[in-house]
C-alpha cells in the first residue's frame, strides 16, 4: 500500500498545478461569493435623493440610518436611477422638495420610491419610513408643546425659541432610543443550541469546503483511469501486490490529498474569515470522516463506470457541480422552498454532510445532530464501493 | 512443461474474444503467438498472465492451477504490455525503482538491477529524464527494462515493437534473443510475421479467437509445401485479368492489393506461362513477377485467405 501511495505522491510532485487549482479556486469563490452573496456587513444599499434638504429631511435621514438595517447614500437623482435601474439597489428613495414645510404646516409629507419591481424589502422600507415620519412628528409636537409651556413661563425670542426646541427634540429622540415603548425579541427554535450565528461566510466556508473537496477526491481517485488506459494497471496488478493493497494506496492517498485541502480550507475559513469550524471538532470530524468516505467510494464507482479519464474529465464536473447545487454547498437550502429539491437535497451526499455540518457550527446543536448523517454518508460509501469492485472486475480489459 | 492451457474460452458478450484453444509453453523457448489485430492474442496473454479470469478452461503453471493460486506465476512473470506501460511524468529511475519495489526489491540490490536494466537496453545516460521527453524506442526499451527487475523465469510480450524506428526494432529483437539465451522463457504476440520468424522457436497462429494452425517455422511452412507462392506487379489493375487468374486451373487463391496480386497454386504446375497468356489476352503489362519462398504470412494466407495486416 506504501508504494502505491509513494508512487501517487510522486507523480503529485511533477504535475502538483491541477490540485492547486481545486484548492485556490474555491478560496477565491469563499471570499467573493461570501461577501457578495451577504453584501459584506448584511445591510440592504437604500441610495437617497434629499431635494430638500432641510433639517427635518435631514432628521429623516438620521432616523433611517438608526434603523441599523440600511446603508444609506445619499447621491443626485441621476446616480439613483441609474443604481435602481442597474439593479445596484432594490429601491431609491427620493425625498421632494417642500418635505419639511409640509410637515410644519401639518400636512402629509410626500416621499417618492424608485422601484424596478416590488420586493419584502420594499415594503419593510414603506413600514419604517411610516414609523420614522410619525416620530418625527411626535418629537416636533412634543417640543412644540414644550416650547409653549415654557413660554407661559419665560421669555423668549425667536434665536432663544429655535434653539430650545431644537435642543428639546433631540432629547425626545435620544429617549427613543433609551427605551423603546415595544421591545420585539427573537430566538432560534433548536434542540439545546444556545446562540446561532449565521453568515454568508459561514455558508460559503462550508459549502465550498464539501463542493470543491469531492473534485479532489473524484479526480484523485480517478488517477486509476489513466493507470488502466496506459496499461500501468495491469503491470501492477501482475505483481505480487495484491488487489486490496493496490486499491487501499489509491484510496487512502485520494483520502489524504483531499483531506489536507479540507484542511487548509477550514483553517481559513476559520482564521481569516472568523468561521466557527471549532464549534464541536468532534462532530466536524466525524462527518468529514464519513464524508471523505463517500466520496472516494463515489470516485471509485465513477471511475469503474466510464472507461477512460477524459470521460472522466468530462461527466464529474456536470454530476459534482450539479449534486452541490442540490445538496445546498452554493446556497443555503434554507431558502429553497421546492419539496422536491429539498428532497433530492437528501439523495445526495453533499446534503448530508451540510445539514450535519450547518446544524453544528451554525445552530450549534450536538453530536445528535451528526449521527444520523454520518450513518447515511457511511452507508453510502460501502454501497459505492461494492457496486465499484463488482463493475470493476466484470469489465473487460 | 512450464505453462499448460487448455479449452480456454473468453466472451465479451456475444463476442467470442478467445474460444476453445489449447497452448503449451515450454521451458527456456520463444513462443510466438501470430496473428491480426483482433485474433485474441492480447486477451489470450492476458489470461495466461492470470489478469483475467477465463470463461473457461484451465491454465496451470508448473503444474498449479492458477486461477486458484495466482501468486505462483505473478512472483516469477515479466509483463511488457502493448502500451508503454509507465508513469510518463515520472523518470526512468523513479518508474524502474517503483516497479522493482512491487517485488519487494529494496537498496543496493534495487539499485543493482536497476544498472543491469539500463546497461541491458543502453538507457544509462538518460535515467533520470522523464519518460514523456523520451522517443519512441526508448519509452519501448524501459517497458521491457521494467519487466526484466526481478529476473523472471518467463516473460510475456505484446507486440513490444509497435510504432517504433527500425532500429529501436533491432534493438529490441536483439535483446529479447540476448535474454533468451539466458534462460528466461519468451512468449512474444505480434502480427509482424518477420519478428515472429527471426525469433521464435514455435509459433501459434490465431484468428478469430481460435488457434488455426502450431508448430516451428518449418511445420507450418510444410502446410504450403505442396505450393507455392507468385507475386507479381502489373501497370493497372484490370477486373477481367484477375477473374482469368482466379480461373486458371492449379490457382488455389488470388489476392490483389492495387497493382500487386499475389497467387497461391500448385507447385510445379507450369502456372508462368498461362498467367503471361492471359496477361497479353487482357492487355495487361507484367512489371515483375517472382516465385517466393514460402513465410510465414504465406501460410496466413493460405489459412485465412487474408493477409495479417487485412
Amino acid at each position: 500500500m506504501l508504494k502505491i501511495i509513494y508512487v501517487r505522491l510522486l507523480n503529485l510532485k511533477s504535475n502538483y498545478i491541477p490540485y492547486l487549482i481545486f484548492l485556490a479556486l474555491p478560496l477565491i469563490f469563499m471570499f467573493v461569493f461570501g461577501s457578495a452573496m451577504g453584501n459584506g456587513d448584511g445591510k440592504i444599499l437604500l441610495p437617497v435623493y434629499d431635494s430638500d434638504k432641510s433639517e427635518y429631511s435631514l432628521a429623516l435621514v438620521r432616523e433611517l440610518e438608526s434603523v441599523g438595517t440600511y446603508n444609506i447614500a445619499i447621491m443626485d437623482m441621476e446616480e439613483l436611477k441609474r443604481q435602481v435601474s442597474e439593479n445596484s439597489a432594490e429601491v431609491g428613495l427620493v425625498i421632494p422638495e417642500g418635505f419639511q414645510k409640509s410637515i410644519l404646516d401639518g400636512k402629509t409629507p410626500g416621499l417618492e420610491m424608485f422601484i424596478t419591481r416590488e420586493s419584502p424589502n420594499l415594503y419593510s422600507l414603506e413600514g419604517v419610513l411610516l414609523g420614522s415620519i410619525q416620530r418625527i412628528n411626535y418629537n416636533i409636537s412634543i417640543a412644540d408643546g414644550t416650547i409653549a409651556f415654557l413660554e407661559k413661563h419665560l421669555e423668549l425670542d425667536a434665536e432663544g425659541r429655535a434653539s430650545l426646541k431644537e435642543r428639546v427634540y433631540q432629547l425626545t429622540g435620544e429617549k427613543w432610543n433609551e427605551r423603546l415603548p415595544v421591545a420585539v425579541s427573537g430566538s432560534v427554535v433548536n434542540s439545546g443550541g444556545s446562540e446561532a450565528s449565521y453568515d454568508m461566510y459561514t455558508q460559503t466556508s462550508i459549502g465550498f469546503t464539501i463542493a470543491f473537496s469531492m473534485f479532489t477526491f473524484i479526480f484523485a481517485v480517478g488517477e486509476i483511469l489513466e493507470e488502466k488506459q496506459n496499461r500501468v494497471w495491469d503491470r501492477i496488478n501482475v505483481s505480487p501486490l495484491s488487489k486490496f493493497r493496490i486499491y487501499s494506496g489509491n484510496l487512502v492517498f485520494a483520502c489524504i490529498l483531499g483531506m489536507a485541502q479540507m484542511f487548509i480550507m477550514i483553517l481559513i475559513g476559520y482564521g481569516v474569515l472568523g468561521v466557527n469550524w471549532l464549534n464541536n471538532i468532534l462532530g466536524v470530524i466525524m462527518v468529514l470522516f464519513a464524508y471523505t468516505f463517500c466520496t472516494v467510494s463515489l470516485g471509485l464507482l465513477m471511475s469503474s463506470v466510464v472507461r477512460t479519464s477524459h470521460q472522466l474529465q468530462v461527466i464529474a464536473p456536470v454530476l459534482l457541480v450539479s449534486s452541490s447545487m442540490i445538496g445546498g454547498c452554493y446556497w443555503p437550502l434554507e431558502i429553497v422552498d421546492s419539496k422536491l429539491l429539498l428532497a433530492a437535497s437528501k439523495i445526495v451526499p453533499q446534503g448530508w454532510a451540510m445539514n450535519a455540518l450547518k446544524d453544528i457550527i451554525i445552530y450549534n446543536q450536538g453530536m445528535s445532530a451528526v449521527y444520523l448523517p454520518s450513518a447515511v454518508l457511511m452507508m453510502m460509501g460501502v454501497l459505492f464501493m461494492g457496486t465499484a469492485l463488482q463493475v470493476s472486475e466484470s469489465a473487460p480489459t | 512443461m512450464l505453462i499448460q492451457a487448455s479449452n480456454l474460452k473468453k466472451y465479451y458478450k456475444k463476442v467470442k474474444a478467445v474460444d476453445d484453444i489449447d497452448i503449451e509453453v515450454r521451458e527456456g523457448e520463444i513462443l510466438g503467438i501470430l496473428g491480426p489485430n483482433g485474433a485474441g492474442k492480447s486477451t489470450t496473454i492476458s489470461m495466461l498472465s492470470s489478469l483475467i479470469k477465463p470463461d473457461g478452461g484451465k491454465i496451470c503453471f508448473k503444474g498449479t492451477d492458477i486461477s486458484k493460486d495466482p501468486g505462483v506465476i505473478r512472483k516469477t512473470l515479466g509483463i511488457v504490455p502493448q502500451d508503454v506501460a509507465l508513469y510518463p511524468d515520472l523518470s526512468a529511475l523513479e518508474n524502474l525503482k517503483f516497479f522493482g519495489r512491487l517485488y519487494r526489491l529494496r537498496g543496493e540490490e534495487l539499485d543493482g538491477r536497476i544498472e543491469e536494466v539500463l546497461d541491458l537496453l543502453g538507457l544509462n545516460g538518460r535515467a533520470r529524464d522523464r519518460i514523456k521527453h523520451y522517443s519512441g524506442g526508448m519509452k519501448r526499451r524501459v517497458n521491457i527494462g521494467a519487466a526484466l527487475l526481478h529476473h523472471p523465469e518467463i516473460l510475456i510480450m505484446d507486440e513490444p515493437t509497435v510504432g517504433i524506428d527500425p532500429q529501436s526494432r533491432n534493438h529490441i529483437l536483439e535483446t529479447v534473443k540476448q535474454l533468451n539465451s539466458k534462460g528466461i522463457t519468451i512468449i512474444y504476440t505480434s502480427h509482424y510475421m518477420e519478428e515472429v520468424e527471426f525469433l521464435c522457436d514455435r509459433i501459434y497462429v490465431m484468428d478469430h479467437g481460435r488457434i488455426i494452425a502450431s508448430g516451428t517455422k518449418e511445420e507450418l511452412k510444410a502446410l504450403i509445401s505442396k505450393d507455392e507462392t507468385i507475386e507479381m506487379q502489373v501497370d493497372r489493375a484490370d477486373e477481367r485479368f484477375t477473374a482469368k487468374l482466379k480461373g486458371l486451373i492449379d490457382v488455389k487463391h488470388v489476392d490483389e492489393n492495387g497493382d500487386r496480386i499475389t497467387i497461391i497454386s500448385n507447385k510445379n504446375s507450369g502456372i508462368l506461362s498461362r498467367i503471361f497468356e492471359a496477361a497479353l489476352e487482357n492487355g495487361v503489362n507484367l512489371k515483375s513477377i517472382q516465385i517466393k519462398v514460402p513465410t510465414l504470412e504465406d501460410v496466413f494466407l493460405y489459412l485465412t485467405g487474408r493477409g495479417l495486416r487485412d
